[in-house]
């Protein structure tokens, strides 16, 4: 017990957000949505190269059908989410901030929302892991709790260094989503096969699931399916933000500490998300790729919150037409959860294989107020789950210390919005953060861009030199051929002289 | 009284340990290594000649010899003012400095002549093309020194503002005091 | 290679949501914590402590006005957000009660322009602006912080009434019999003469020391309230326990140490946790 009260805790930080998901968490998730009647499909909704696409403006496709192929290692392929029309590749606002464009192929639907013809696998244990990676791969699944980072390159890290636990992530600890938690009530048993197709993908022999316990009930549908799968550990983590975060769930769960630098398949662990276990399954079974997701629809604007199940490419603004959101109310759209979520500037933008939720806020929800002094209280010390010092940081950005700030631990910092959270004067810490990483990027590359000049610059004047040495040295040949020449002359001159004399 | 004793052996004993601070500062001076080097690093390299000085490397030998202020470069904006004052240890005011726009030549394709006027002067190549033939803008290796826009006959090269893409976007400083309105359309 | 380039936007990034607490929230939980022990203190004491205790916060809010008003900062938002109210409230607690009204100005002009303006505003202050001051009239005006009143609540026959009260605080005259030692104090001078502690100690009452019938500072003789207040603030998590758990528990060990060796000489650990230690 005495080892026990000195025994580091096993979570560090992290507050206890108010979670506002009543409103979503106890309906069933929306299958009827209506297909709209353009989507637009951005190359890049990963980590890593955008795909390039293979079909032209003009070509007819199937739902499923390969539309953009990956580039790569790091990359994953892009498929159409219905049948239909191609009618664009072009540049689009990407779901961004800045709504800056982004490579985009834009899909007329034909409304018959006809499937390509898809083989399914009666047993994908009987398959190769290399192949259920391949398979995983060519479906264009990455991690959908939002980091999008390609599943089938992580599976194949995992088995490179064989992993020996798999561990789920249910916790879904962003106020206001709830996508995770319907999905588990309603399709543990989809999830289940997914976590077993992924232990067999990897070689690995157990898996713990991890759901928050503010959802009893979800907890207790995934348990019941992972029942006959002893290998398969459901548990209860405690509601906490960031609880989702990875190294903090694997911190809670096996008590390993990821250090800085490392990935967690270093150290024998991986996490998937269980919407990316239940893509797996999906694509493994029945050979479906990627095309749509469940997408949370919540805020205070919303007339009626809700989780719906969309292909992907769907504009946002049709999903709150169908939400019934209001837009005078509306302060703010989110696309995700309000802590780590990117606001967007307007809702024609699409939805993306990371779109976890989109929010529309309205000015109570929010906390806008003014920025006032900090006043040193070291609640963000207190809350940071990377154990920062965002104070310090802060205050040395504030005063144009980047180095000083980036010594302070600035590229740890995983912009989970605790501090944010947390601060009684309203400081925007995650977005100070935000502006010091760009600002030390952008000066590093206008270093580099210094280098790259004096280079360029010492190269030209290398090769003006040459040219004006070379033009020196046939000068002086020409010269001296000339010279020659007259000497020459001359020394014949004198020679027939003396023959006439 | 006491007090009077007091004033007079504290104020005595400032002034005399200031003084020997200053007698310190002077004599015990420790010489650093020249910095003109460094100097030069930090700045852009161009030479381009907004800062009145022939090119980069005079404008650091000033700056060293404190005959320049630390704010004499334009393209290199507010970060280059303080990694200068940094180094020089002086203190500067920001409020003056304004960031550069980052600009980019760019050829006009339809009224180029192909008279290669621009190429021979681009300090650092970043204009290809051959006689009789359109040039083009290389922008990675573009420096915004505007000598190609001097000499082109034509008009045709103009600066125009960097592309910001989604790569190279970022996030803005947050201001202090500043207050968000409802900033959002449906 | 990628060109350095930057663009602006008008959207505000990091967490979205937030909890409702605010600067003048904590300072509000923070006032509301020692009013009990304020309000017990300016009633065992009378008038003199309530016009002290006023002009000495009303003078932190005139320099607090002055000094943001030359540093050009907003005045009107910044000035009631609690944070000069509670340095001014906090120094007054630990004045005594019969102090003349020029030793809260004194003593709140310190605090607030060198305690806190010089260094930067709020938040940028190297020590505790109140204490900072007490200490710097302690040592310039030490005869008028010793003085410490004996208990003479509000509305008691013997106690000074309204006129008398306002005579001490503004022209600074105290009558005779009204003042005396504190515990620690009376028992100091009593080992001068040469009486040892279980004699010196027959009149002490540590019940009412605990409730704060004693005499001291303005605001902190009740220990019981003031422990009170700390307990409260802790549940909030406004303080974390390891602070004063450490700094009462190193007195308490200390003093037991000592009065384990010697108890003729030296007094109990509950008696200094009762006394000064508060």
């Amino acid at each position: 017990m005495l080892r026990n009260l000195f025994a580091k805790p096993r979570l560090r930080g992290g507050v206890h957000a108010e979670e506002r998901k009543s409103a979503t968490e106890n309906s069933p998730v929306i299958t009827h949505f209506p297909l709209p009647k353009k989507l637009y499909i951005p190359l890049q909704q990963h980590v890593g190269k955008p795909a390039e696409p293979m079909i032209k403006v003009g070509d007819t496709v199937l739902k499923g059908q390969l539309l953009a192929y990956s580039q790569g290692m790091i990359s994953a392929p892009v498929h159409a989410p219905s049948s239909g029309l191609i009618i664009d590749v072009n540049d689009y606002p990407a779901p961004h901030p800045s709504a800056l464009p982004i490579r985009t192929i834009v899909l007329e639907t034909d409304g018959k929302d006809e499937w390509i013809n898809i083989v399914q696998v009666d047993d994908p244990f009987a398959l190769a892991p290399e192949e259920i990676s391949f398979r995983v791969g060519a479906a264009g699944i990455v991690g959908l709790g939002g980091a999008t980072f390609p599943t089938a390159v992580k599976l194949n890290m995992g088995r490179e260094n064989q992993v020996q636990t798999l561990i789920i992530n249910g916790a879904e600890c962003e106020p206001y989503l709830t996508c995770d938690d319907r999905l588990m009530q309603e399709r543990a048993a989809a999830i289940i096969d997914g976590v077993r197709i992924m232990l067999h993908g990897m070689g690995t022999a157990s898996a713990v699931v991890a759901v928050e316990d503010n959802k009893s009930h979800a907890y207790s549908a995934m348990y019941t399916a992972a029942l006959p799968y002893p290998q398969i550990e459901v548990i209860q983590i405690p509601t906490r933000y960031p609880m989702g975060w990875d190294r903090q769930l694997i911190r809670y769960v096996t008590g390993k500490e990821i250090p800085v630098g490392a990935r967690s398949s270093e150290l024998g662990v991986t996490i998937h998300n269980v919407g990316t276990a239940y893509a797996v399954h999906k694509a493994i079974r029945y050979g479906q790729p990627l095309v749509n997701r469940i997408v949370t629809v919540s805020g205070g604007a919303v007339a009626l919150p809700m989780n719906v199940e969309v292909p992907l490419g769907t504009l946002i603004n049709e999903l709150f037409s169908f939400c019934n959101v209001n837009a005078d109310k509306t302060a703010r759209i989110i696309m995700g959860g309000p802590m780590m979520g990117d606001p967007l500037p307007h809702s024609a933008l699409p939805v993306v294989k990371g779109t976890s939720g989109v929010l529309a806020l309205t000015k109570d929800e929010l906390r806008d107020k003014q920025e006032q002094p900090c006043i040193r209280c070291a609640s963000c010390i207190t809350v940071c789950p990377a154990g920062l010092r965002p104070l310090d940081m802060a205050n040395n950005i504030r005063i144009n210390q980047l180095d000083t700030a980036v010594d302070l631990g600035l590229k740890d910092c995983i912009s989970c919005g605790c501090c944010s959270y947390i601060c009684p004067s309203n400081i925007p810490l995650v977005q100070y953060f935000k502006y010091a990483s760009g600002e030390v990027m952008a000066r590093q590359q206008a270093q580099h861009k210094s280098e790259q000049t004096k280079k360029l610059m010492d190269a030209r004047n290398a090769r003006l030199d040459k040219i004006a040495r070379l033009q020196a040295e046939e000068e002086r040949e020409r010269l001296a051929a000339k010279a020659e020449r007259e000497r020459r002359l001359a020394a014949e001159a004198v020679e027939a002289e003396q023959e006439v004399s | 009284m006491y007090v009077i004793y007091a004033i007079i052996s504290l104020t005595s004993l400032g002034l005399v340990l200031g003084l020997l601070l200053g007698i310190a500062s002077k004599y015990l001076k420790v010489e650093s290594s020249p910095i003109v080097n460094e100097l030069e690093s930090l700045l852009p390299g161009s030479q381009c000649g907004q800062c009145g000085f022939a090119g980069c490397r005079p404008a650091a030998e000033a700056l060293a010899d404190g005959k320049a202020a630390p704010t004499l470069c334009p393209p290199g904006g507010s970060a280059l003012v303080e990694q200068i004052a940094l180094l020089l240890g002086v203190d500067v005011d920001l409020s003056t400095v304004s960031e550069p726009e980052l600009l980019v030549a760019r050829v006009s394709e339809d009224t180029c002549t192909g008279c290669t006027r621009c190429f021979k002067v681009c300090p650092t190549d970043a204009i290809v093309g051959a006689p009789k033939q359109i040039h083009a803008v290389v922008a990675d290796a573009c420096i915004a020194c505007k000598k190609c826009v001097e000499v082109c006959p034509t008009e045709c090269l103009q600066m125009h503002p960097a592309e910001v893409t989604l790569r190279n976007w970022r996030w803005e400083k947050p201001k202090l005091g500043f207050t968000v309105e409802a900033d959002a359309l449906c | 290679m990628i060109i350095y380039a930057k663009a602006t936007t008008k959207l505000r990034s990091g967490a979205h949501i937030g909890t409702k607490t605010s600067v003048s929230s904590i300072m509000g939980k923070v006032m509301l914590a020692i009013a009990p022990a304020t309000v017990f203190g300016l009633y065992c004491f009378g008038w003199s402590a309530i016009f002290l205790f006023i002009v000495t916060l009303v003078s932190a809010l005139f320099f607090e006005a002055c000094c943001l008003k030359l540093a050009g900062r907003p005045v009107k938002a910044t000035l009631f957000d609690g944070s000069a109210l509670l340095t001014a409230w906090l120094l007054a607690m630990t004045l005594p009660p019969f102090a003349p009204w020029w030793v809260g100005v004194v003593g709140s002009g310190f605090a607030i322009i060198l305690g806190k303006q010089v260094y930067g505003g709020l938040g940028q202050n190297l020590f505790n602006p109140a204490m900072l001051a007490r200490v710097a009239l302690l040592i310039s005006f030490p005869i008028e912080l010793t003085t410490w009143a004996n208990v003479s609540p509000l509305f008691f026959p013997h106690s000074p009434d309204i006129m008398e009260s306002w005579r001490i605080t503004f022209s600074g005259i105290v009558p005779d019999g009204m003042t005396g030692a504190t515990t620690l104090g009376y028992i100091k001078t009593e080992f001068s003469q040469n009486r040892l502690l279980p004699d010196i100690l027959k009149d002490y009452s540590a019940i009412s020391n605990f409730f704060g019938w004693t005499r001291g500072s303005l605001g902190e003789t009740s220990t019981l309230l003031l422990a009170g207040g700390g307990v409260w603030l802790m549940q909030q998590k406004i303080i974390t326990w390891h602070i004063p758990v450490s700094l009462l528990a190193t007195v308490f060990l200390l003093s037991s140490s000592f009065h384990l060796a010697d108890s003729s000489h030296y007094v109990s650990p509950f008696l200094h946790l009762n006394s000064q230690a508060r």
